[in-house]
Formats: structure tokens, C-alpha cells, sequence
């Protein structure tokens, strides 16, 4: 995906305007696709602006792309140990930080 | 299914459903069937969904008649199941007490609504899990309703093969734990993009797969959202169309995983309660003890096969079949998934030692 050079400043604007303009104004039965259409234009903003990349976090286990490491693993030729566990786990986190940060905010506390 | 809005029926619709009562009248003997309101249940973009109310005059089914009739969606796509192997699936479960929907007709003759079709009885209440859980009542209801879940399961669980009626249904002819492991695996190499957390967590669940119980018939969609609740009691259990023969602790690793559990995490059972009291219900019904050691893992099965739908529902709108934010939306969620296998995984693990 390419963007242009305001494309980041569009996106800034649609989210809060939505936000504050349209969302508390919808009829109750619109409020569900009004909610999804928030969280939407909120993974993308999150995406846009990131530069925190969820694959970079894979190099700790010697991989540079999500792609090597699932081809390694399904050739079985990469050991389970802490410091993959712990690449795995650092790579998840980077993406529930775009997808879903209060997943990732709620994890931490967890059982 | 999920059991959403209603909207009346349109004019093209009322033209395909024309002959629908002549069909019922003759099929149940009666002189007579008036639909006195119909209407669609939303969501399902595979099969359709209609709530019938009916009113029969003699034949065996005489009175009002409250229905649904199901049918494949016009633009279906091939599924597991066609409408006449789950009505037989129904028809094995409702025979076997499960509080599934009394399945009552099947219709295999395309030409009375443009499809087969079949009619079962409605169960009063409602599927949606935000209602269940949300109501103020659910930590009172919640271990009465788990138990009664643990009942059904266990019921269903005493059906296994060879059984004549299900013989569409493929029996395994390798440990149903490595036959869903190859399926995943099939499933995700159809992906455009790869995924190293479900790699990784295959190849896990393929090191430390438990001894296999007896294979036996699984709902394989048992989860809140797919059981009806009316005043706190479990009214019908719905959605037959992944059924298949494979191990029962599938189907309570489904269950109980934390995906869902709808954010009460603590509540194991769907988030309506914790396992004691739906175990003591399977227990007691099906006559032997689960070994409470082997759900971890089948809870992991279970997230990782929620993330491959997940992913595949995710792939069908970014492929423009099917636009929606839902579908596009489901297909980010994964890396909750991941999340909870890499916790599961550690957490087997630590206890193991």
C-alpha cells in the first residue's frame, strides 16, 4: 500500500470526526456497524503510523521475515526454545498493538 | 448463525415461497396451512434462516406452529454439509435427548422454494452471547446452565460410529487430533500470507498430542453463541453443520478456550461459569471422568482452529467475495489467539515440570 503525502492527516481527520461527529448521533441500531467502523479507522491510523513492525521482532530469533520463520518451522528446522518462545511472543504483541491494544492491555494482568 | 435482526419477507421472496404451504399441507397430512408471518433471521451468509408461524388444521401437527426453516443461502457456496446431512445429524442428536430443535420435515425437491430445505421447531430465548453474559443473572444461572450444557455434550458424546444414518460423515482413519493438525495445515498454505505463531503451535500440538479417547460424534461448534438460553435454562442447541466424528475433548477444549469466553475469562464454560459444574454434568450423564489434564491441549487445537477461520473469513472480504467490516475485522483478530496459545503452551509446560 502506498500513501500520499496527507494521506496520514486524512486519516487523523476522518477517525476524529466520525468519532465526535457522526458516531454519537447514530440510531441505537446503527451503533454496531457505527463501532466497527471506529475500530476500523483506528487499526488503520495505528497501521499508518506505526514504527514499531511486528516482523522486526522475529530477528531475535535469527529471522527476518514472518514468512522464513513459518516455512522454517513447518521443515522443522528450528528449535523450540526460550528465545524463539520469546520472539514468538514479542511478535504477537507488536501486532495486537495495531489490531487490538486493549486485548494487549488486558493481557497483562492475565491468568 | 447468528441470531440477529429480523426483517419481513420481500416481494421477490414471497413469489419463491408461494408453493411453500401446499408442501407443508401435503407433507403432514393437513387440509390446510396458513403462514401467518415469516421472517428472516440475519446473518449467515451460507445458509438462511426463516421464523415460521404457522397454523396447520389436522394432519399431525394440527395448530399453531411456531418453526424455522433453513435453506442454503442463493449464492451459497459448497459447504461440509447439505441441509439433508445435517437434518440427519438432528435428527441422530435429537433422537439421543440432546436439546437440539426437533427437526420435523426435509425437503430435497428444489422446485417448492428454489432449494432444499428443512423445518425444525424454534427454541424460545436467545443465542447472542452479549445478552447471555451481560444479563445481571448470569453469575446465579450460570453453573445451572453449564451443567445442563455438560448434560447435552455428554449425551451426544455416547453417539458413535458406525452409525447408518451418518454414513456421509467421514470416520478418521488416523488420530483425530493429527487429522485436524493436516487440515490446519492444508488450510493455511491456501493463505497468501504465512503465519509463524500457528506454525509453531501445530508442530506443538503434533509433539505432545494426548492418547486419543474413543472417537465419537462431536457437535464441533459447541460454544456460547450457539446454544439458546430462555430465563436462564438452555432451550436448544443450534448450528449442526460442522459435526463430525472426532474426539470429545474437542468439542469441551472448544468450549472452554478462552477465545470463547467473551472477555469472562475467568468463567471457563462459554463465560457463563466455571468447569466444575459442567463437568459434573458430563461426568454423571456419560458415566466416565474427563481427565481435566488433556483440555489445555485441546484448547490450544481450538485456537488455533478459531485463527485459521478467522483468517480465512479475513481472506474472503480482502478478495472482494465478500465485503463487510465483520469479515474484515474477524480477520484481524489472530494475534488474540496467538496470544492465548503461546500463554497456554508456556502454562501446560510450567505444569508439566
Amino acid at each position: 500500500m502506498t500513501t500520499g503525502p496527507f494521506t496520514l492527516g486524512l486519516l487523523a481527520a476522518a477517525r476524529a470526526e466520525f468519532t465526535t461527529q457522526v458516531l454519537p448521533h447514530l440510531a441505537p441500531e446503527q451503533r454496531y456497524v457505527g463501532e466497527m467502523l471506529r475500530r476500523s479507522l483506528d487499526v488503520l491510523y495505528t497501521e499508518a503510523t506505526t514504527t514499531v513492525l511486528p516482523e522486526a521482532a522475529l530477528s531475535e530469533a535469527g529471522f527476518g521475515t514472518a514468512a522464513e520463520l513459518a516455512a522454517a518451522l513447518r521443515a522443522r528446522e528450528v528449535q523450540d526454545d526460550s528465545v524463539l518462545r520469546r520472539a514468538l511472543r514479542a511478535y504477537v504483541k507488536r501486532k495486537l498493538a495495531i489490531s487490538n491494544p486493549r486485548v494487549l492491555a488486558r493481557s497483562k494482568g492475565r491468568v | 448463525m447468528a441470531l440477529g435482526g429480523l426483517r419481513a419477507v420481500t416481494a421477490d421472496e414471497t413469489a419463491r415461497f408461494a408453493s411453500l404451504n401446499f408442501w407443508l399441507a401435503a407433507s403432514l397430512g393437513a387440509t390446510r396451512v396458513d403462514i401467518a408471518a415469516m421472517s428472516k433471521l440475519s446473518g449467515g451468509a451460507i445458509q438462511e434462516n426463516w421464523l415460521l408461524d404457522v397454523r396447520c388444521e389436522g394432519g399431525e401437527r394440527s395448530g399453531p406452529q411456531q418453526w424455522v426453516l433453513r435453506t442454503d443461502a442463493p449464492s451459497s457456496i459448497s459447504t461440509s454439509l447439505s441441509r439433508a446431512e445435517e437434518f440427519a445429524i438432528l435428527s441422530v442428536a435429537f433422537a439421543a435427548g440432546v436439546a437440539a430443535p426437533e427437526p420435523i420435515l426435509l425437503c430435497e425437491d428444489e422446485s417448492v422454494i428454489g432449494g432444499p430445505f428443512y423445518i425444525m421447531a424454534r427454541g424460545g430465548g436467545t443465542a447472542q452471547a452479549r445478552h447471555i453474559l451481560r444479563d445481571p443473572e448470569v453469575v446465579n444461572f450460570g453453573p445451572a446452565l453449564a451443567r445442563e450444557l455438560g448434560v447435552n455434550l455428554a449425551r451426544l458424546h455416547l453417539v458413535t460410529p458406525p452409525q447408518e444414518e451418518l454414513s456421509f460423515l467421514p470416520v478418521p482413519d488416523e488420530a483425530p487430533a493429527l487429522h485436524r493438525i493436516a487440515g490446519y495445515r492444508a488450510d493455511l498454505d491456501l493463505l497468501s500470507e504465512r503465519h509463524p505463531v500457528l506454525e509453531y503451535a501445530l508442530n506443538w500440538l503434533e509433539a505432545h498430542r494426548p492418547e486419543s479417547r474413543d472417537t465419537v460424534l462431536c457437535h464441533s461448534d459447541f460454544r456460547t453463541g450457539n446454544y439458546m438460553v430462555e430465563a436462564g435454562r438452555l432451550s436448544a442447541i443450534l448450528d449442526w453443520e460442522f459435526a463430525s466424528w472426532s474426539d470429545p475433548d474437542e468439542d469441551i477444549g472448544w468450549l472452554t478456550a478462552r477465545c470463547w469466553r467473551f472477555g469472562a475469562d475467568r468463567r471457563e464454560v462459554g463465560g457463563i461459569a466455571g468447569l466444575d459444574a459442567f463437568l459434573a454434568g458430563y461426568e454423571q450423564e456419560s458415566g466416565r471422568p474427563v481427565d481435566r489434564a488433556r483440555l489445555p491441549y485441546w484448547q490450544v487445537m481450538a485456537e488455533v482452529r478459531w485463527a485459521v477461520i478467522a483468517l480465512q473469513q479475513g481472506a474472503r472480504c480482502n478478495s472482494g467475495a465478500e465485503l463487510t467490516l465483520e469479515l474484515a475485522l474477524t480477520g484481524l483478530m489472530p494475534p488474540e489467539m496467538e496470544l492465548n496459545i503461546l500463554d497456554l503452551i508456556d502454562r501446560i509446560e510450567e505444569m508439566a515440570q
